[in-house]
């Protein structure tokens, strides 16, 4: 390399590091969003380590303990036939997470190409991707994964899949947005002055400072893919018994409403957790992002 | 009696990283239809100093000292009592004129507005003044634009019209904040020339903030010249330029080209260094690290201000000469 | 202005009809067989066919949707599995979602705008905390979860408020709103979550700016400037978020109508894919997205109403 490139390539290193440092500090500072990382993280692990943090096999069926108050045996109780609350959503985390997180990242995945494909290059590309995200965008999300799933058949992968679909168009037109805006940046015109490639510039200015934003989007998506997988299950379209998911914990719960409010409080008390946890964790970071918040 | 009377007036900020000493112990006064133009480089605190003076300043600050309009003391009152000082006495035009306006309402609403609340006139009254007004700031065809909305107005437009409202309840002073700033050259021009038009027609008192130098040539009685929160020199205008003082003053102007100005080296004066930090009030004199003259006794001594000829103060220990000596 | 309209009403129309084709090529890609549903589950092939041809779902598919949209443009949507009239279905459950939806947004605005406002003004301060944790806790808590839990409270163990059903309004007053007051709160949660943040955060915008500091300038009290100069303009933002917001409210009306048992619009949607009933299903999707589509037309030209700049010069910021 010559003398000039070297001496960029270290230049390049030390800045981002150097800010990476500031961010965690910022982000330190905020207890609430230092709370919503932790819960959610706890999140994770529940799903990851159920096997080995539940007290039963979910599926496992406790002939003398139908509708049974909290015990030593089963800390939540049980449902109607037998199963132990606890164990079912300690192992419910898994279908929330995994359809939570997956879907988010498959929306990104389908709606950032997209989108800086269609901001970034505009011609005949953009007006069609704008026309076709509006006509997405005029279906509530939940809506268009309902009737994706139900396309697709029940189950966790095709609930996953759905809502991954259905959050794309949002992410399409943020991210079309941001490449729009990029692109009128004077640094990148620079860049395209100086007969750098498109790809180039895509890679060095474009998707770095949508970075920002797109992490915000994600973790905003998250918890909307979350109760969207509850809502789903909630309703037979996602995942199907007898694997848990906390969506159908509160279906099943609605009978037994008067004579076990349990079956729905805990549940549905997981889901909120589990949501508010990521929503702390968006809004910090977000924060912490914002080069206009002071601390 | 002087109109407005201002003594050791100093302006602290408490912000995350510690206090800002804004303001420092500034004190002048202001006579009748009188223009001062205070002068300065950006953060030097003329702005902030002014605008204290009607608790327009955000509720980080702490303002200290005194300041006499008349009969009311303007540090320290009640919100009631400002407020009625605000627009009324003391009116503001600001350096944004793009921005000063509210965008969702018509300008001659915004003009009526102020003129409803400080003074008992009915809705046709107010209207047919704010007709007025506009004309004395020489906006052409009034009784049209009063009915537009300020993003079809030009940025020198904008201005008139916030001159209109300054003026709107006849206040006895006018502080405009750095008003042409903002604008072009040449509409600069008009603005300065409407302000000359306001003082002699209204007798208002006009202080003008500033950091050109020419603006202040043109208009203003006395000068004001702060430095990092202090006030450095103050003299009538003509003699600030005969005779500067301060070794700031000698370097401001030095740095103005003017044409057929007796220069040695035909090069601009540059003034070296930076503004201090106004973290701290350090017991010395604040120019000290960018002054040629500076020695033991102005870094170890704050020098306080003496009137060195007729009207005319410096905060200086080797004041008067050229800007090496 | 006239120019901005026409373009802004031809764009709809571009997306309605294209919604509409995805309305179409989505039921008719729903597994199951349309003319096993039709017919009663008679798996006679002879019958199926007869089905079929009755139907027209022997025609290519371009020509079922050109046949579906005439009719749907005439106001024909088709009849159900129980032999009903689509559109007349439709029609009659409407007004209760429509009423629900009233409600929720009644609801949500007056304590989501307000705690907004009250939040940005008291920043930093207690009032702000409270507010913004509410919003966070009305974001995060998933509001079928929230209509269980009131149910089990309220009617259930308290008895103040009935567990579901639907009492229109004509028949007895009080009782619709007793009936509607905790599904419109449910629906509403979310709403004043998301508009108590926008309008903190729209205000704190707004009084931050140069035209805020004039208004103090001129002397105003500050109930004029906060109440006048600030809200006008945080108020023309929000209202594009209300529009935004709506579709979720739909989705969420859905479900909550499903918990409380009222036979409305959004109970009318699972009903039909749980029933594979497609002739239903199109139909409602169809004036889903139509309504979507008009209030979305609808809060833009409001909006360019709202903001002088558009308004008066006709074209877009």
């Amino acid at each position: 390399m010559s003398y000039v490139e070297t001496a960029t390539a270290q230049l390049e290193v030390s800045p981002a590091a150097r800010r990476r440092r500031l961010l965690r500090k910022r982000f330190l500072r905020r207890p609430l969003a230092v709370t919503g990382l932790l819960l959610a993280l706890a999140f994770v692990m529940m799903a990851a380590f159920a096997p080995w943090l539940a007290p039963h096999d979910p599926a496992a069926i406790d002939i003398n303990a139908l509708l049974a108050p909290p015990s030593r045996a089963h800390p939540l109780g049980t449902d109607a036939i037998g199963r132990d609350l606890l164990s079912r959503i300690i192992f419910g985390a898994r279908a929330s997470i995994l359809a939570g997180v997956f879907a988010t990242l498959l929306a990104m995945a389908i709606a950032v190409p997209i989108g800086v494909a269609a901001g970034y290059f505009r011609g005949w590309f953009d007006p069609v991707v704008a026309r076709v995200t509006d006509v997405l965008l005029a279906f509530p999300f939940l809506i268009l994964a309902v009737g994706l799933a139900a396309i697709l058949g029940p189950s966790l992968l095709n609930a996953t899949i759905a809502l991954g679909v259905g959050a794309a168009p949002g992410l399409i037109r943020v991210s079309r947005g941001e490449a729009l805006s990029l692109r009128e940046e004077d640094y990148v015109r620079a860049a395209i002055a100086n007969g750098a490639s498109d790809a180039a510039i895509i890679r060095k200015h474009v998707l770095p400072n949508m970075m920002n934003t797109l992490i915000v989007q994600a973790t905003v998506t998250i918890p909307a893919a979350i109760i969207g997988e509850a809502v789903l299950s909630f309703l037979g379209l996602g995942v199907q018994p007898p694997t848990p998911s906390w969506g159908v914990l509160l279906s099943d719960a609605q009978s037994y409403a008067s004579q076990a409010p349990r079956l729905a409080l805990f549940p549905g008390l997981a889901i909120f957790l589990c949501s508010l946890s990521f929503n702390l964790l968006g809004d910090g970071l977000r924060d912490v992002l914002d080069p206009r918040t002071t601390r | 009696m002087p109109l407005l009377e201002v003594k050791d007036l100093s302006v602290r900020f408490d912000t995350d990283d510690g206090p800002v000493h804004a303001v420092d112990r500034l004190s002048f006064s202001l006579e009748e239809g009188e223009v001062l133009g205070v002068v300065g480089e950006s953060g030097c605190g003329k702005s902030v100093s002014l605008m204290s003076l009607t608790q327009l300043l955000p509720p980080t600050a702490a303002v200290t000292g005194s300041a006499q309009l008349g009969d009311i003391e303007l540090i320290g009152a009640s919100s009631s009592r400002i407020r009625r000082v605000r627009g009324r006495m003391v009116a503001y035009v600001f350096q944004e004129p793009m921005t000063s306006l509210n965008p969702a309402f018509k300008i001659g609403r915004q003009i009526e507005e102020v003129l409803q609340r400080h003074l008992d006139i009915s809705r046709g009254a107010a209207r047919k003044r704010a007709i007025e007004l506009l004309q004395l700031v020489r906006i052409p065809a009034a009784e049209r634009r009063i009915n537009e909305y300020p993003h079809q107005l030009s940025g020198g437009m904008r201005q008139r019209v916030m001159i209109a409202i300054a003026l709107a309840c006849d206040p006895k002073i006018l502080v405009a904040d750095e008003p042409t700033t903002a604008l072009d050259v040449t509409i600069q021009a008009g603005i300065l020339d409407l302000m000359r038009d306001i003082r002699e027609r209204l007798g208002t008192a006009i202080v003008l903030i500033t950091h050109n130098l020419g603006v202040v040539a043109d208009i203003a009685d006395r000068v004001l010249v702060m430095y990092a929160g202090r006030k450095v020199e103050e003299a009538p205008v003509h003699d600030l330029f005969a005779s500067p003082q301060h070794p700031y003053t000698i370097g401001l102007l030095g740095a103005v080209p003017r044409p057929g100005a007796a220069s040695t080296t035909g090069r601009l004066q540059e003034i070296p260094g930076r503004v201090p930090s106004l973290s701290e009030l350090p017991q010395a004199c604040a120019f000290a690290d960018r002054c040629p003259r500076a020695d033991d006794l102005t870094r170890s001594q704050r020098p306080e201000l003496r009137e060195v000829l007729p009207g005319h103060t410096v905060a200086c220990f080797h004041p008067g000469g050229e800007w090496a000596a | 202005m006239g120019g901005f309209l026409l373009r802004r009403v031809g764009a709809a129309l571009i997306v309605l009809l294209l919604a509409s084709m995805l309305v179409f090529g989505g039921v008719r890609a729903l597994p199951g067989d349309p003319a096993l549903a039709l017919g009663a589950e008679d798996r006679d092939p002879a019958v199926l066919a007869q089905i079929r041809h009755k139907y027209h779902l022997d025609e290519p598919i371009p020509v079922q949707y050109v046949r579906w949209l005439g009719l749907a443009l005439r106001g024909d949507l088709g009849v159900d599995q129980r032999q009903l009239p689509v559109a007349h279905t439709i029609v009659t459950r409407i007004p209760i979602t429509l009423e629900l939806a009233a409600l929720a947004i009644l609801i949500g605005s007056v304590i989501g705008l307000s705690a907004g406002i009250i939040a940005a003004v008291r920043r930093g301060k207690a009032s702000d905390y409270a507010a913004t944790s509410f919003a966070l806790v009305g974001l995060s808590v998933p509001h079928f979860w929230l209509g269980i839990m009131m149910i089990i409270l309220f009617a259930v163990d308290w008895h103040w408020l009935p567990a579901g059903g639907y009492v229109p309004f004509t028949q007895d007053p009080i009782e619709n709103l007793r009936h509607l007051l905790m599904p419109a709160i449910v629906l509403g949660t979310g709403l004043s979550a998301v508009l108590m943040r926008q309008m903190r955060s729209s205000m704190l915008t707004s009084l931050d700016a140069d035209y805020v500091r004039t208004a103090r300038a001129k002397g105003l009290s500050e109930w004029s400037v906060v109440g006048k100069h600030a809200l006008r303009n945080s108020l023309i933002t929000v209202t594009t978020v209300i529009g935004l917001q709506l579709g979720a409210l739909i989705s969420g009306a859905v479900i909550t109508e499903q918990i409380f048992g009222i036979a409305g619009f959004g109970r009318l949607t699972i009903d039909a894919i749980n029933q594979r009933d497609y002739t239903l299903l199109q139909g409602v999707v169809l004036v889903a997205a139509v309504g979507y589509v008009v209030v979305n037309l609808g809060v833009d030209l409001l909006y360019s109403f709202l903001n002088p700049r558009i308004r008066v010069s006709g074209r877009s910021v």
